[in-house]
């Protein structure tokens, strides 16, 4: 669960927003976006479907240093902190899209390249990393890039005058080179002049006992070498080293190395003449295999049938190429492919293919493919000690079919990036494609109006919530409402308790007013005094103790006279506070009644309570402080019965209004009606008794005075303190 | 037409509008054995709508519950509603409405209470009306407070101007009357309107629960 | 005893946390009209189990089964709406109150109240009801005039610009402005009823609190 930092609801794990508040949830991880899962922040791949994470990103245009200098790893991740949210994290991912410059050439070599260049004796182990480096490099490759000992191949298809090539020293030959042969005496004279600027064969790639070493193992071994390795392997002879010697150049080997070495064919170039020159730069350590391979398929040549022992003379491709190191091999890059391989050479269909098609090519495009890269091929004829390896069958039937030797249509030619040349490219996905630079939404200028509204608005939003009122002229009081409420509830008060209070004080205390004749009362009056004791009244209690103070003195002068006349009373009602009112006031009046009870639904239960027997009682009475209560059973007395059921009712003051259309003679849905202290006052004095309304009919006086009063009052002082306010 | 709009939408509106118009009918033709239909609809009416109150209580107590629960704003007034809720219930019960319990819980705590918030209309109607003519003057509220206080001392008229419960009476028979009439004609127009559309599905209130 | 001392004592406590309310809204004042609804609700639910289910389900259930194991089982069936997620299983029940109460209040408005008042609205004019108006065929003629125009006072329809239609439109709305003035002087009427009634109570409250006071030092009221 993820809890809100605003209001701690939990959220569901995963979520990004807050389901109670809406503000955004501290990431807690990353979220692919392939198939959406929730990877930790330390991943590069997503867990479930392998997508990358993290985008890869190239070196700005500027920052070559930089980008040489920092370390390419597989797991470099954007730290993001993990309570910086989201804004953050697409922060930090948005970072490597900026790096990112395809269309920018970062002239800085990689440091896989540097380290190469470094050691010759790098462990292996490194290859890989630095492989893996050069894959997921997404840094331009450009002639800073390219490795020595590759650069020091030469140019493809010319040949290489190595003049300035200074002879490898002995300490400096990569192992597999010393290993290849034994070292020739004039190596070691060599070794111990030091390297010597005629160029003479590294001692590495001679070696005068190899064949004298280990014989019964080094025939088992040959069996097993390939034929080309043989070759360079084969007997030992002075030309073949002296061979060696003129076209080998480089650094010397050792004159600890004893091993036998013979250069191939391919190593030596224009023939048996030219010294070897030391290089200006150690060669690497470890040419890669594949830039052995590609080295090979960029000649298209066949490795030499056989390879003299002791020639370990520099080729003059490769003096040339050590002389050609310091320049930028992209100056003057030869076409690949574009020397018909030797005829000599037996090379495979495909590769001719390919290097027909790559020369029509060439000729058609400015930037050939493969033209940044020192991918040098050997001039056709001249001999190389490699032979064409033995390509078994099943690897020929999976070599690629090319049509008509012709490229295939497979997409525009590539002129950035690492496959700068190559067509055929698989395009980058759109998902891959780094986003563009965000150039924002761009604003239109408001007109006038629209400035001024929104002024407007902003001085509005700036002002206090309430406003202070303004005062009008003429307007002298002014009186909180506190002060309004207090003052009126004292004025009631007063007058009603005074009232109350004044039989006390004055004895029989003043009389406000008396009770005066209800037409309405009379009636009921007298519809009861025609009942007797076979007759049944049907009465409805519905109102609540909240009206009981007034109906409760309305109702009991109607309740006494019908229980005076005998008749059944039935007692039910509609709200739930009924017979508890019902029971308490015909407790108080000592009458006897039989309580059917509550029944929910307004209209239902009025219908449901009438239609309990065939025949209708002979009255219903209804007692209710609220207008509904009285219409629904008017209504329902009316649907069920017609004419047939008198309605009477005893109400509050309030209903008397209400229930005149009802009450009217001509629709005479109301027999006759009791409405408050007043009706209940004249009920008893029709009946000559005093009861409890008639007590309070002078307080009910009084505080309709006081009333009155107050609002002569308050209309006064409004009205003659001037202009009044506008209501809000 | 899925089978879950059918369950849950067409057939209480069909159940509805088939006891609708059962009753409806025995309301139309009295005489007829739809009458007495229509009372055991109106029976059975009156049953469910104990349970709807029961439901009602339910959800109250719910929602107080809720509100302790989280002690929001006002929590301990829900629980005094609580408390007072659950005391309540009992009396009426077990020994009904005549029984002392019953009344005295109706004496000392439902009519004090009841009886104070029905006065205390007294207070702010009378200080509305005092009020009337700072926020509006016009015609109308000047007509509105004389009709006001004609009705208040009429309705028991000072000794020797007995003669103002005339006047008070002549207003309610006459313009209070029509008034009052013509109100309830339109809205017993509206309740037919409205209950014809229920009873014909145009709208569905039961459709509840999609 | 005891709770006749208490009890009053504790009304009158309850009566001015309520009365508090004057001053101001206060947590007194809250704290009572909680009570009072929790009192109210629960008195509710006590006398309806009583009376309803007990009265009339169970007694229906023992005479006569068949009769209230339809609403019986159609009221088990509304408490499910008290589960948000089930609550679909009470549309049946509510549908059926639905149509019942629809029934009955069309019923009781139309044979209650439409047909009735639309006769005496007729009928006011009849030489029997004139003879009960103060004014005779003027309190007729204004009570119909009345009554009509009260109707019309809710009408609305658009504005005829010109013609006979505006001339028309012109009648309805001083019909209007009638009914108004007709609308107000029973709306004052009722508001004045109001007043009275809440009076009323407030006078019984008082008449009740003050008599206590003075019978408690030995007074009489």
């Amino acid at each position: 669960m993820i809890h809100c930092p605003s209001c701690g609801t939990s959220n569901r794990k995963g979520s990004r927003f807050c389901n109670e508040c809406g503000e955004p949830l501290p990431s807690t991880g990353v979220r692919c976006p392939m198939c959406n899962t929730i990877n930790a922040v330390g991943n590069v791949y997503c867990q479930a479907c392998n997508a990358r994470l993290v985008p890869m990103s190239a070196p700005p245009e500027g920052e070559p240093e930089e980008a040489a200098s920092r370390p390419i790893k597989g797991v470099s991740l954007p730290t993001i902190p993990l309570d910086s949210g989201d804004r953050e994290r697409e922060k930090a991912l948005e970072e490597p899209p900026q790096e990112e410059s395809p269309h920018e050439d970062a002239p800085s070599a990689p440091s896989w390249l540097a380290e190469l260049r470094e050691s010759a004796e790098d462990i292996p182990e490194e290859t890989e990393e630095t492989e893996d480096t050069e894959l997921t490099s997404s840094e331009p490759f450009t002639t800073a890039d390219i490795p020595d000992w590759l650069s020091e191949m030469g140019p493809i298809g010319e040949p290489i005058e190595r003049t300035d090539v200074p002879p490898p020293e002995p300490g400096d030959l990569p192992d597999w080179i010393r290993e290849l042969g034994p070292v020739r005496e004039q190596d070691s004279v060599l070794s111990e002049e030091g390297h010597s600027p005629e160029g003479a064969a590294p001692e590495k790639l001679v070696d005068e006992d190899f064949g004298a070493t280990e014989p019964a193992t080094r025939e088992a071994a040959m069996d097993e070498a390939p034929d080309w390795l043989r070759d360079i392997l084969g007997p030992d002879t002075e030309a073949g080293r002296e061979q060696g010697s003129e076209d080998v150049g480089g650094p010397r080997g050792t004159s600890e190395d004893e091993s036998l070495i013979e250069i191939p064919e391919w190593l030596k170039e224009g023939g048996e003449g030219s010294p070897p020159q030391p290089p200006e730069t150690q060669p690497e350590a470890e040419p890669p295999t594949e830039g052995a391979s590609t080295d090979e398929e960029s000649t298209g040549e066949e490795p030499p049938a056989e390879t003299p022992l002791g020639a370990i003379a520099i080729p003059s491709w490769l003096e040339e190429a050590q002389t050609d190191a310091g320049k930028p091999p992209y100056e003057e890059p030869p076409p690949p492919f574009t020397e018909t391989p030797p005829e000599d050479v037996d090379t495979p269909d495909w590769l001719k293919e390919l290097m027909a098609s790559t020369a029509v090519e060439q000729e058609e495009e400015d930037v050939p493919p493969f033209e940044e890269e020192e991918l040098e091929v050997p001039e056709p004829g001249i001999e190389t000690a490699i032979e064409r390896a033995d390509i078994p069958s099943w690897l020929q039937e999976l070599r690629p079919e090319r049509t008509g030797g012709k490229p295939t249509a497979a997409g525009p030619l590539e002129t950035e990036g690492l496959l700068r040349g190559l067509r055929g490219v698989i395009p980058s996905a759109d998902a891959m494609r780094a986003p563009g630079v965000f150039e924002g939404v761009r604003t239109h200028e408001p007109d006038e109006a629209s400035l001024a509204r929104a002024e407007l608005f902003q001085s509005l939003l700036g002002e206090p919530a309430l406003r202070a009122r303004k005062r009008s002229v003429g307007e002298t009081t002014r009186t909180p409402s506190l002060v309004d409420r207090i003052l009126v509830a004292c004025i009631l008060v007063a007058a009603v308790v005074g009232m109350l209070l004044a039989p006390l004080v004055v004895g029989q205390g003043p009389h406000l007013t008396q009770p005066l004749a209800n037409a309405g009362a009379t009636r009921l009056y007298d519809l009861i005094q025609g009942l007797d004791n076979q007759d049944s009244v049907l009465v409805a209690f519905d109102y609540g103790p909240p009206a009981a103070a007034e109906l409760n003195a309305a109702a009991r002068p109607v309740m006494r006279h019908l229980l005076e006349r005998g008749v059944a009373l039935s007692i039910v009602s509609t709200r739930p506070g009924g017979s508890m009112v019902a029971d308490d006031l015909m407790a108080d009046i000592g009458a006897q009644y039989s309580l059917i009870g509550y029944r929910p639904g307004a209209a239902m239960a009025a219908s449901q309570l009438l239609g309990t027997t065939d025949e209708p009682p002979s009255m219903l009475v209804v007692l209710s402080g609220q207008p509904l209560p009285l219409l629904l059973w008017v209504e329902q007395a009316k649907a069920s019965y017609g004419d047939r059921l008198p309605v009477a009712a005893v109400g509050s003051a309030a209903l008397e209004p209400l229930a005149s259309p009802y009450l009217d003679a001509a629709a005479g849905q109301l027999t006759g009606a009791v409405f408050g202290y007043a009706g209940g006052s004249s009920y008893e004095a029709i009946q000559g008794a005093t009861g409890e309304a008639t007590r309070r009919l002078d307080a009910l006086a009084a505080g309709h005075l006081a009333i009155i009063l107050t609002m002569i009052g308050g209309a006064f002082v409004y009205a003659l303190s001037g202009r009044g306010e506008e209501t809000q | 037409m899925t089978i879950r709009r059918l369950t849950r939408t067409w057939v209480p509106t069909a159940v509805g509008t088939l006891a609708g118009l059962v009753a409806l009918a025995g309301y139309l033709f009295p005489t007829t054995a739809l009458a007495v239909y229509r009372d055991h609809l109106v029976e059975w009416a009156v049953i469910v709508a104990a349970f709807a109150l029961i439901l009602g209580v339910f959800n109250v107590i719910r929602v107080h519950g809720t509100r302790i629960a989280r002690a929001g704003d006002g929590w301990w007034h829900s629980l005094a509603l609580i408390i007072t809720a659950s005391l309540a219930w009992i009396p009426p019960l077990l020994f009904g409405p005549s029984h002392g319990v019953t009344r005295a819980a109706l004496d000392y705590v439902m009519r004090p209470l009841g009886g104070s918030l029905a006065a205390l209309l007294v207070f702010t109607l009378t200080l509305g009306a005092a009020r009337m003519l700072r926020h509006r003057r016009s015609f109308t509220s000047i007509l509105f407070l004389i009709v006001v206080a004609f009705a208040l001392i009429g309705t028991t008229p000072l000794l020797g101007v007995e003669w103002l419960a005339d006047i008070r009476g002549w207003l309610v028979q006459v313009p209070g009357l029509a008034g009052f009439r013509g109100l309830f004609l339109g809205v017993a127009l509206g309740t037919v309107i409205t209950g014809l559309r229920v009873l014909m599905a145009v709208d569905q209130p039961q459709a509840g629960g999609r | 005893m005891i709770i006749q001392i208490l009890g009053p004592i504790v009304g009158a406590l309850l009566g001015l946390f309520v009365l508090s309310y004057v001053l101001g809204d206060n947590p007194l004042y809250r704290l009572a009209l909680h009570i009072f609804a929790g009192a109210m609700i629960g008195y509710a639910g006590g006398i309806v189990v009583r009376d309803v289910l007990m009265g009339l389900a169970l007694t229906g259930l023992l005479s006569n089964p068949s009769s209230v194991v339809i609403p019986l089982v159609l009221g088990l069936l509304l408490l499910f709406k008290g589960l948000p997620q089930q609550a679909f299983v009470g549309n049946v029940s509510v549908g059926f109150l639905i149509g019942v109460g629809t029934a009955v209040a069309m019923g009781g408005a139309l044979l209650g109240t439409l047909v009735p008042q639309v006769q005496a609205t007729a009928g006011a004019l009849r030489s029997s009801s004139l003879a009960a108006q103060r004014f005779g065929l003027l309190d007729g003629l204004m009570v119909v005039v009345g009554t009509v125009c009260t109707l019309l006072t809710f009408t609305f329809t658009a504005s005829e610009p010109a013609g006979e239609g505006a001339l028309w439109q012109g009648i309805l709305g001083g019909a209007a402005t009638v009914g108004r003035l007709i609308l107000i002087v029973a709306f004052g009427i009722a508001f004045a009823g109001v007043l009275t009634a809440a009076l009323s109570v407030f006078v019984g409250q008082a008449h009740v609190f003050f008599g206590l006071a003075l019978r408690a030092l030995g007074l009489g009221l």
